[in-house]
């Protein structure tokens, strides 16, 4: 388990970009952490990865403390969002030097999966386009077999049908050896797919974390329409993180669905709809109730 | 110890192949230049080489090559993505730095290696000889100085997260002493007067009166110091007799403890951007500026004239330094300020020190022990002796008569300080008598003896043998200066690390000349008759008087001549990669009609 306790971190002495930030990652998920730009996203998983040192506060992994622990970096693998290749490198190169630092590195696996996707490994990596590159440098990632994984901007570059290629590997990666990724995206739709947890990171710290379906589940869009003339008093027993009226007809986006359903069942209405959210909705309306908003700019 | 509790061989293969292509280049490329360099000096210099005639060129490479190769290998922390992939592998922050400070090493050991090696074949087969203790030497120096290069450019990279910085930081770390010492000797050597007490009744005061008492003169001498840029670079290349190489080991201890830390504790956040800690940015701009303002104020102290150029040259460092470091100008007027107060202390010291100096007379007594350089008229040459005899010491600085300019003697003091002297020939004469009989006292044996040469336009280079090297210690002690000389043996020995020459006057030693022809002569006819494609362009023949013949001539000449007539030789020397023995009779009766060859 991967435990984050009370990190902070600063740069140039301003404001933290994480600031007392705790969370425990189970064994064997996949988490996705989401964020603004800027929000400190890439900078945790930095300091997970023991490559910047908190300015307070401690990340254990089973219970060790991982900065610069190389026994506990043996079992983690980091692949970056900006990417970088020894030059001259070819993918041969490349997973040699992974061999050389990772005790259970698949050779055959990188063979077999460049051979799927087309991929030269005799070919200088350089000369691969960038979502080639992002693809050698998965496929590395995976072959290395250990138990934590950590994808920065995960599938950046690669196109639809590798990306979604990579995440059925993702998903049997950690079936077949019990392995915990961490990823990051903006694309919430491609974390709805393969997330088993969300964290979201803003204002310096994890505003929420929650598995998705539970998270799904207990946000959803209601539309109603009520017989008798109303305003937002009316709703103020429930949870609102949007409310919105055109005419007769309110929109509204509710937490705690179960209970906001039991509520508004209860209202005598001429029409009411429960409508499921997607994550990418639920991260929308999160934000906006953060004061995260962009509508007005345009 | 376990040392792989200190470095991954992995890692340091994977270092290796990375920059594989660099490094075979820069291991072909310095000793090819470095070899080829000296081979192509080498009709301008002696055959027999010293340590400072091989390290010219890897003096030089000194401060370029440990520069690539830390860059080569602690250069990812100067870029975010680089720092991702290297930190993010199981690999401690302790065993990335020892790895790499090995790796270093390693291509040090090798590149050095390579042009001990070079220099080594360089003497085998060519007619230059380097001494295998200047080869000892030169691997040893310059070992532990790229060592020394190579540590200080690693802690300069651990200390910054972007090029300038780095740039800056190596300049500040490497010349920061040598530099301040070049300040200080400036304002020293232009002002400070100094003084040779004399309060003995012989003293003549032509010089400078300073005592009270009518018996005390005082005789100046001058501070000796060559005042341009090169003395910053001889700081590390040629001070190398006068600097211990503990002194640099100790460094390279406190560089390489020093450059761990910053490595561990380096902020890998910061890398690609500039400084940031506010005092320490002001601190090196300060550090950087303090040269600049030294050479303006050199200028503006040599003319008035100068002193508009001078602050311009200062007020654009300034603002170029922010434009550099953090690729902006930084609040103008904050800059100006600064700059103002910055410089008004600088300047102030900077007269402060000048006055100190130059009303600081400093008095030294007669030295126990001074270094006279003087003329050789026999040999041609400038001699420097020590010379520790308290008499002859008192007469040259007491009897200083500037009208006798054919005495001319040149007095070093401390080897920091100098004077030209003009004594009278009765003097001379006792002073030139004490060096033969110093030289006579140097103890010359067949054990310490590593090489002689023949010498006089040219030079030959005599095999050396136990019997012949006995032959010509024996004859050492007959040395005598001559007005008269055609042909030398430099006898040569190595001690403190430096290559010692003797001169031997053969011509004087009718046995010593004999046998030497007969020596030589021999070696000669052994090599003639074993080598069959023997090209001389350019003959000359040595010992009684010069002939110049072409190949044809000559090879025609030694076809009809066979050995077996020669009774007397005369020793041939060529241009090119031979030399002969030839009968003098027979040269006589070829080439006297010339009216060129004389017995």
């Amino acid at each position: 388990m991967i435990e984050i306790k009370n990190i902070s971190k600063s740069f140039n002495g301003k404001k933290d970009v994480l600031m007392n930030l705790s969370c425990n990652i189970p064994d064997n998920i996949i988490y996705g952490l989401v964020g603004t730009n800027g929000s400190g996203k890439s900078t945790l998983l930095r300091i997970i990865t023991s490559i910047y040192k908190p300015d307070n506060g401690k990340v254990l992994v089973d219970n060790v403390n991982v900065y610069d622990n190389e026994k506990i970096k043996k079992e983690m693998v980091f692949v970056p969002d900006d990417l970088y290749f020894y030059s001259g490198y070819t993918l041969k190169d490349l997973a040699s030097f992974y061999k050389s630092m990772y005790n259970n590195f698949d050779m055959s696996f990188v063979y077999e999966l460049a051979n799927n996707l087309k991929l030269d490994i005799n070919k200088n990596i350089s000369s691969f386009s960038k979502g080639m590159k992002r693809q050698c440098a998965i496929i590395c990632a995976l072959a290395t077999n250990v138990k934590y994984m950590f994808f920065d901007e995960t599938f950046d570059g690669i196109d639809p049908i590798i990306r979604n290629y990579f995440k059925k590997l993702i998903i049997n990666q950690m079936a077949k050896q019990d392995t915990t990724i961490i990823m990051t995206s903006h694309n919430l739709r491609e974390l709805e797919d393969i997330c088993d947890n969300l964290g979201l990171i803003h204002d310096s710290k994890i505003f929420f974390e929650s598995d998705i379906n539970s998270l799904k589940s207990d946000i959803c869009k209601v539309q109603i329409s009520l017989k008798n003339e109303f305003d937002k008093d009316a709703f103020s027993k429930l949870n609102i993180l949007s409310y919105k009226k055109v005419g007769k007809v309110i929109t509204l986006i509710v937490k705690d669905s179960k209970k906001a359903k039991k509520y508004l069942n209860s209202l005598d209405s001429i029409f009411i709809e429960f409508l499921p959210l997607t994550l990418e909705e639920i991260f929308i309306y999160q934000m906006e109730a953060l004061g995260y908003e962009f509508k007005n700019v345009i | 110890m376990n040392l792989k509790m200190l470095f991954n061989f992995n890692f340091l293969y994977q270092n290796f192949k990375k920059s594989k292509v660099l490094l075979i280049f820069l291991c072909c490329i310095i000793p090819f230049i470095n070899i080829w360099m000296i081979y192509l000096n080498l009709f301008k210099n002696n055959y027999v080489l010293d340590f400072i005639e091989i390290s010219k060129i890897t003096s030089i490479i000194a401060f370029i090559f440990p520069l690539i190769l830390s860059y080569i290998l602690f250069g990812f922390l100067l870029k975010k993505n680089v720092i991702d992939f290297v930190i993010s592998k199981p690999i401690s922050r302790k065993k990335i730095f020892f790895t790499n400070v090995l790796g270093g090493f390693i291509i040090i050991i090798f590149i050095i290696l390579l042009n001990t090696l070079g220099l080594y074949l360089l003497s085998l087969f060519t007619k230059i000889f380097i001494p295998f203790e200047v080869l000892l030497d030169y691997f040893v120096y310059w070992l532990i100085t790229y060592f020394f290069v190579f540590l200080v450019s690693s802690l300069a990279l651990c200390l910054s997260h972007n090029w300038s910085s780095f740039i800056l930081v190596y300049l500040i770390i490497l010349l920061i002493y040598p530099c301040i010492t070049l300040i200080n000797y400036n304002f020293k050597y232009r002002n400070e007067k100094v003084l040779i007490r004399c309060n003995d009744s012989s003293c003549m005061p032509n010089e400078v009166n300073l005592g009270n008492n009518d018996n005390e003169y005082y005789y100046e001498i001058k501070h000796y110091y060559s005042n341009n840029l090169n003395s910053l670079i001889n700081y590390y290349v040629y001070g190398y007799k006068n600097q211990s190489l503990l002194k640099t080991i100790c460094l390279n201890v406190i560089y390489l403890i020093l450059s761990y830390y910053a490595f561990k504790n380096h902020k890998m956040e910061y890398s690609e951007s500039s400084i940031q800690n506010v005092y320490a940015y002001k601190l090196l701009k300060f550090i950087t500026y303090l040269p600049i303002s030294f050479i303006c104020f050199m200028m503006f102290m040599d003319s008035i004239s100068f002193l508009m150029i001078s602050i311009i040259i200062c007020l654009g460092y300034y603002f170029v330094f922010d434009l550099i470091m953090k690729k902006e100008f930084i609040n103008p007027i904050k800059t100006l300020f600064e700059f103002m107060v910055v410089s008004v202390v600088i300047f102030c010291s900077y007269f402060a020190i000048n006055y100190y100096y130059k009303n600081n007379n400093k008095i030294i007594d007669i030295p126990s022990e001074i270094i006279i350089e003087y003329y050789d008229n026999i040999l041609n040459v400038s001699s420097k002796v020590l010379l520790n005899n308290q008499d002859i010491i008192k007469k040259i600085i007491k009897d200083n008569n500037v009208s006798d300019s054919q005495n001319n003697v040149v007095v070093y003091i401390d080897n920091n300080y100098y004077k030209n002297y003009y004594i009278n020939n009765y003097t001379f004469q006792e002073l030139k008598k004490y060096i033969n009989n110093n030289k006579l006292n140097e103890k010359v044996t067949n054990k310490n003896i590593i090489f002689i040469t023949a010498d006089s336009n040219n030079y030959i280079n005599i095999p050396l043998n136990d019997n012949f090297l006995n032959n010509v210690i024996s004859h050492i002690d007959t040395y005598k200066e001559d007005s008269y000389t055609s042909f030398y043996l430099n006898v040569y020995k190595y001690e403190n690390h430096s290559l010692k020459k003797m001169t031997i006057n053969v011509g004087k030693n009718k046995d010593l000349l004999n046998y030497v022809k007969k020596y030589v002569n021999e070696d000669f006819v052994t090599n003639f008759n074993n080598d069959n494609d023997i090209f001389c362009s350019n003959i000359k023949i040595e010992f009684l008087d010069y002939i110049n013949g072409n190949k044809s001539n000559f090879l025609t000449f030694l076809d009809n001549h066979k050995y077996d007539k020669i009774q007397d030789y005369a020793i041939i020397f060529s241009s090119g990669s031979c030399n002969y023995i030839i009968d003098s009779k027979i040269l006589l009766k070829e080439y006297g009609d010339y009216g060129v060859f004389k017995e």
